[in-house]
């Protein structure tokens, strides 16, 4: 069974992560911060991480650069508002694996997530 | 402390520019598209619960239909219940004395439970009765066997009693003859002579008497033998009984289990709809949340942006009310444009901030990884 982690700081929207990908047979974790994300990466592996970018406490760009210190493999997806190339170059430098402007069709976020899972 | 009306015509056109720009913020925060959704929401939902309603109606139908013993022989087919009847059945689907399908006295008390007693009854009756019929025929094979072995018996008797008989009619004759011969020497002899002849006599017509009865118990015989052919008759009617009762069941079950395939199949078809439009349902209340995220996000920057602007204002009063320079003024009220700049994170929000400044976003030079083309989603894959 594969496992994802969706960090938000809406609630709103890290639910509709975890019910879009839960429907199709995923266990999801989540966090509301790259904080609390960090810690449970630390516990947990996962097989794709969707995050936010813009979130208290630690920012979604922050927890990426952070979480790629010690994993390379995990497939990062970037699900935010943002539209700016230059936030798209910074999380792509940092290594993560894709972009979804918000808002997204939950059919189209199991897509790319299967896409992306090995 | 002067002030130069170009400049201050500057701020202001900042001021406005800002102003317009919060205007249309407000104005797509707006809730209003909302109702519309939640519009669309409340419709389906209202045809969902109508579906289920319309569902139960006819799995009611449907249900007294598979469990009626006598729906087979009301006509209907399952498919084609006229609409009437079903509204019928439904009103009346806790009532086991009224028929729905006919409106008439109920006969089967639709129940699977009495069409299987009745079966059930007939099964114990026919075999009771057999069991009984099976009792008369082994009492019936043994009556004959003692018959045959008493007739046997008696046959055996007689065929000894005759031969004794004629011994005894040769030794009284040869003694009679004697008896003549000695004269009135063997007078004596000559008397157990015809006694002996009498019992001869007798032991004859004793012979006579059981040769009849065996004749009786021949007629006897041949009568239990009419008796058991009959009897073998009424066991064929039985066993045919037997067979068309079993077909009659045969039948029955087979078109139970022909209708309950059909149902299944209906079933399957309806639960199928529903669910399709449940998942409908689901995702456009997936997407009112979405949606009210997103304004809630709209709403926040908005705010934000009402608040660099009433700060501008301030700027502009401190302006005429000649407590700051133009100049400083000027410079705050810029960096407070960058600042309000930065706020839109939406990329209609960045599109109304392009088109105040005369520009417009090109989504192509933004895009940094390969667009994934085939989704209704802005997805990119570095």
């Amino acid at each position: 069974m594969k496992r994802a982690l969706a960090v938000d700081d809406s609630a709103t929207m890290r639910n509709l992560v975890k019910i879009a990908l839960e429907a199709e047979g995923f266990v999801v974790d989540t966090a509301e911060n790259g904080q609390a994300a960090l810690e449970l990466t630390k516990r947990n592996t996962y097989d794709v991480v969707i995050t936010d970018i813009n979130m208290p406490v630690m920012d979604g760009l922050q927890f990426i650069r952070e979480f790629r210190s010690t994993n390379r493999t995990t497939p990062v997806l970037v699900l935010t508002t943002e539209t700016e190339a230059a936030k798209k170059e910074e999380a792509k430098r940092l290594g993560a694996t894709g972009w979804i402007v918000k808002p997204f069709k939950p059919e189209d976020l199991v897509k790319v997530v299967k896409r992306v899972v090995r | 402390m002067g002030v130069n009306s170009e400049d201050l015509l500057k701020v202001t056109n900042i001021i406005l520019a800002t102003a317009k720009a919060t205007e249309e913020f407000l104005e797509t925060s707006c809730l209003m598209d909302l109702d519309q959704v939640f519009g669309t929401v409340l419709e389906k939902l209202n045809a969902f619960f109508k579906r289920v309603e319309e569902g139960f109606k006819d799995f009611i139908v449907f249900e007294r239909y598979v469990t009626c013993a006598y729906t087979r022989e009301i006509g209907y087919t399952l498919r084609d219940i006229p609409k009437e009847v079903k509204d019928r059945v439904y009103s009346m689907r806790d009532n086991t004395e009224v028929c729905g399908f006919t409106g008439q006295e109920c006969i089967c008390k639709k129940s699977t439970e009495f069409l299987k007693n009745r079966f059930a009854e007939k099964i114990t009756a026919l075999a009771s009765s057999g069991d009984r019929l099976r009792k008369r025929s082994t009492d019936l094979k043994e009556g004959m066997e003692n018959l045959g072995r008493e007739v046997e018996s008696l046959t055996e008797i007689a065929k000894k009693i005759m031969s004794i008989a004629e011994l005894i009619e040769i030794i009284a004759l040869n003694a009679y003859i004697e008896a003549a011969r000695l004269g009135d020497h063997g007078r004596s002899f000559k008397v157990i002579a015809d006694e002996v002849r009498r019992a001869s006599v007798k032991t004859n017509e004793l012979a006579s008497e059981i040769v009849d009865s065996i004749k009786n118990l021949q007629e006897k015989f041949t009568d239990q033998i009419t008796k058991q052919r009959e009897f073998d008759e009424s066991m064929i009617s039985l066993e045919r009984d037997q067979r068309n009762f079993s077909d009659d069941l045969n039948k029955d079950l087979l078109w139970m289990a022909q209708n309950f395939m059909d149902f299944l199949e209906y079933m399957r078809v309806f639960v199928k709809e529903d669910m399709d439009l449940l998942e409908e349902v689901r995702n456009t209340i997936l997407s009112v949340l979405q949606t009210i995220d997103l304004t809630n996000q709209r709403t926040s920057n908005t705010a934000k942006a009402l608040k660099i602007l009433a700060e501008m204002i301030e700027e502009f009063e401190k302006i005429l009310r000649k407590e700051k320079d133009l100049e400083s003024a000027h410079r705050r009220v810029e960096e407070l444009y960058e600042e309000f700049k930065r706020i839109p994170k939406l990329r209609e929000e960045r599109e109304v901030v392009a088109k105040m400044e005369g520009k417009t976003i090109d989504r192509e030079r933004e895009t940094v990884g390969e667009r994934v083309e085939d989704l209704e989603t802005d997805v990119e894959l570095f």
